[in-house]
Parts: structure tokens; sequence; C-alpha cells
């Protein structure tokens, strides 16, 4: 097996450019070892502090998994009780920055990969999704969050974010990954079917298999995609795009 | 990095069908609203589809379906704003707001049924009726399905009414959430309220999650304004 090669990037939309939001999306990805962690976070539009409560969500998960999983890469330790804990520890991070504000002004949604040698750990509250590989091809793990309503979702900051927080462990290898929010969910997942577009992710994890393992991050690659007519003139939401892959360098043509 | 130096080839993207924010309007064409008001609305209904032609993301979102009331009609099935064809309305039934609203939220679930077929997702609903008199029919079945759905708990659709002038505003207090009172019209102003409508529509259609949306103040049509 090969080393992870990771790539992430996150872009304002174009209606937050437009109206002067910042990005609220916030993403990142920690290899140790055999381990890849990575995770990402889309702030909610209308509150104030969202890109704050993204930027945190993402630190937070990503520092917390790679410091478990350094000690123990077989990821035994990361049962639902150790998610949930994190979470009430995040909760209570979050709420030390608020002060007096409420915890909702930091609202943001969290897609978390830690993926091992023989097993992996996802976790997810909110919309966006996360994308494996799996025998048949391209699976996303689940179908994003969004109750009833085009604009609801759900967010880390609720009072019930510890049981809609959905968990999934899988053993075997998982070779490679993509991990997504919102603004871009709608390119690349089916509806109707329920089912990935593959095509809309198999050029990028081709392309991925053949950087180097140490390639910059945030990806010049992704931002420039994400940012690309082909994208905005599909979503004017932020996107965010985490892609990676421990596949063999595929052999120069 | 310049857009053409991108290393791999552009993915294919999905064409997933554009989310829908399905709105009825329950219309009273009782006797009452004979001349000018029955003209005003008309008129209003035209400025409802010329200004969400006008806005991009409401033509290919915002889907309108029109019921009358009496007789209780379905003039038009929830259609997108292109192929909406605002009718010319006449005035000479009685008022029977109860059926209408009973069979309007009917349309409304069967609506979103279909959505949910097709793996559509949609907008929380908005149903907008506008009457100038009283029931002629038992409405009380009605008020509890309105009461029910568009409650705190429940959000399944946005209820707003509007009375015209001589409309029976008790009542109407009686069938809309507590939330969400009616609203009078100011004098005929239906052109003002359609064009409120639109905007608010568009504000709703292109919402992201997790976005709330704040309603234009409802001022230059309602006396509350």
């Amino acid at each position: 097996m090969s080393a992870w090669r990771a790539a992430y990037a996150s872009v304002a939309g174009t209606s937050h450019a437009r109206t002067g939001l910042p990005c609220q999306d916030s993403s990142g990805c920690r290899v140790v070892g055999p381990v890849l962690v990575a995770a990402v976070a889309d702030g909610a539009g209308s509150v104030k502090r969202a890109e704050e409560g993204a930027a945190l969500t993402v630190a937070s998960f990503l520092d917390h998994m790679a410091e478990h999983a350094a000690s123990d890469p077989a990821l035994d330790f990361l049962t639902v009780g150790f998610t949930r804990d994190w979470l009430t520890a995040l909760r209570a991070a979050l709420g030390v920055k608020a002060k007096d504000a409420p915890l909702e002004d930091f609202s943001c949604t969290l897609l978390g990969a830690v993926i091992g040698a023989e097993a992996s750990v996802f976790v997810q509250i909110g919309d966006g999704a996360i994308v494996v590989a799996g025998s048949a091809g391209l699976e996303w793990v689940f179908w994003p969050q969004n109750g009833e309503f085009a604009n609801s979702t759900c967010f880390v900051t609720q009072d019930d974010a510890a049981d809609i927080l959905m968990f999934a462990r899988r053993d075997g290898a998982v070779q490679e990954a993509a991990l997504f929010s919102d603004g871009i969910e709608r390119l690349v997942l089916n509806y109707a079917a329920r089912t990935v577009h593959a095509p809309a992710l198999r050029p990028i994890l081709d392309w991925l298999a053949t950087c180097a393992p140490d390639a910059p991050n945030p990806s010049p690659a992704l931002l420039s995609y994400l940012a690309s007519d082909h994208v905005t003139r599909r979503t004017d939401d932020d996107t965010t795009l985490v892609v990676a892959t421990r596949r063999p360098c595929p052999d120069p043509p | 990095m310049p857009a053409d130096q991108i290393p791999f080839a552009y993915p294919d993207l999905v064409d997933n069908p554009e989310p829908r924010c399905p709105c009825l309007l329950l219309l009273d064409t009782s006797y009452s609203m004979r001349g000018r008001p029955i003209a005003e609305l008309n008129a209003g209904l035209q400025t409802f589809r010329d200004e969400l032609l006008a806005d991009s993301m409401a033509t290919q979102r915002v889907e309108i379906a029109l019921m009358t009331f009496g007789p209780v009609q379905v003039i038009a099935d929830f259609q997108t704003i292109d192929t909406f064809v605002p009718p010319t309305l006449g005035a000479d039934g009685d008022t029977p707001l109860g059926t209408a609203i009973d069979r309007g939220l009917d349309m409304l679930e069967s609506r979103k049924q279909a959505y949910r077929q097709a793996g559509i997702s949609y907008y929380r609903p908005w149903v907008f009726l506008i009457t100038d008199g009283a029931p002629t029919d038992a409405w009380q079945r009605a008020a509890d399905r309105v009461r029910a759905g568009d409650s705190r708990e429940r959000r399944a659709f946005s209820f707003f009414a509007v009375g015209v002038d001589g409309a029976d505003m008790q009542t109407l207090a009686e069938i809309c959430s507590p939330d969400r009172p009616p609203l009078r019209l100011h004098g005929l102003n239906f052109r003002e309220l359609f064009s409120w409508l639109s905007s608010s529509l568009g504000g709703v259609a292109m919402s992201q999650p997790g976005q709330m949306v704040a309603l234009p103040p409802p001022t230059g049509w309602s006396n509350v304004g």
C-alpha cells in the first residue's frame, strides 16, 4: 500500500462574494503513519461567526483524532462514545469562544473521516457527504442530513447534536475517499437514483494518485477547480472538496 | 494556477433538478369581489408573474398553483412560472373558504409526494389566501389543518391570509397560526402585495441550508406594515 496523498480546498461561493460574506466552509487533513484524518465543516449562512465555528470544528477533529490515532493506529479507541465525548468537548470550546453569545452563532455541519490500514470510522452531522471507494465503486457513507426542506440542515451546535450524529465503522481497507460540503453535493450525488456520480470525482482521484505525498495544501489545483466556471455556474454556495488516495501511483503513459 | 492549468480533465457533474419552492394561491372569487377588486387582483397576478420571471433563480425554482373559491376550482396546478399564464378571473360565487383550504392542502401534499418520488428537494411551501368575505361553509377542519401544519413543531408549510376590505378578520385569525396573524390589505393594493410576494419567494428560493430567510416588511400593501 502506498502512502496517503491528500488534497483539500474551500472556496467562497459567488453569492457570498456578492453579499460580502466570507467563505464559511473549512477543511483539512492530517496523515499520521498509516492513518488519514480528514474533516469538513460548513458554517451556517445566517449566523454571525459561522466561519469561526467551522474552523474550530475542523481543527479540533483533526487534532484530537490524529493524537489518538498516533498511539492506536488500529483505531480501537474510536467508538461512538469516544466521538460523542469529543463533540461535548468541542461544544464546550465553542461555548468558551462564544462567552455570553449563543452557541448557535457558531453553527456548522461536520464531516469527519479517520481511515486506518484495516479499519475506518466516519462521522457526520448535517449535509454534505463522505464518499469512499467500495467493492462496487464510489459510494456514499451517509446520505446528506437535510430534514424535509432544501434549506434546512443540522449543526454541531444544536442541543441534540450527540443524538443526530451519524457514525459508521468499516472493516477492511479503504483506498480512496472524498468529503465535500453541500455546495457541490448536488453536482456529485444523483438525487433521483441516490448514488454517487463517479465521473464527478474520478478524474480528480486519478490525478491525485500521481501527485507527490507532500504536495502543498490547500491544493492550488483544487482551489482553481472549485473557483472555475465549470463549478461556479452550477452553484453559488461555498464549495469544499477533500480527496485522499493510497492507490499505487499509476505507471506513466 | 490559472483555470486552463487544472491538472485533470473537467469532471462530469450531475444535472440534478433544481429544488422547488411551491406556492399555492387560494383566491376568493365570490360575488363581492366583482368590479374593481377582481380587476386589481387580476392585475396583481400579472405583476406576480412578471416579477418572478425577472428573477432567474425564482424562475427555475418557484412553482405556482392557483385555486379559486367559489366555486372551488383548480385554475393551475403546480408549475414553474415560465409556463404559468395568469388567468382573468371573474367573480360570481359564494365563499367556500374551508373547502378551498382543505383541497388546497391536499394538492400541496400530493405535490410534495411527487417531489420525493422524483428525488427533487423542496423548500417549505407557502400557502397564500386572499379573501374579502366570511366563509359560507364549515371551516373548522381547515383551521385545524392550518394550525397543525403551520406550527413550530410541524413547520409543514407557511400559511398567510390577507383580508380585503369587508373580510371577516376574526375568522381569519382563528384559521391562521397565532404566529402568523392575518394581514389586512390596504385599499386594493394587490400589485404591491404580489410584488412583495414575488420578492419574498425569490429570497426563499435562493436560500441555502441553515440560512434563515428574513421577509421584507409588508409595507405598501398592508395596513400593519
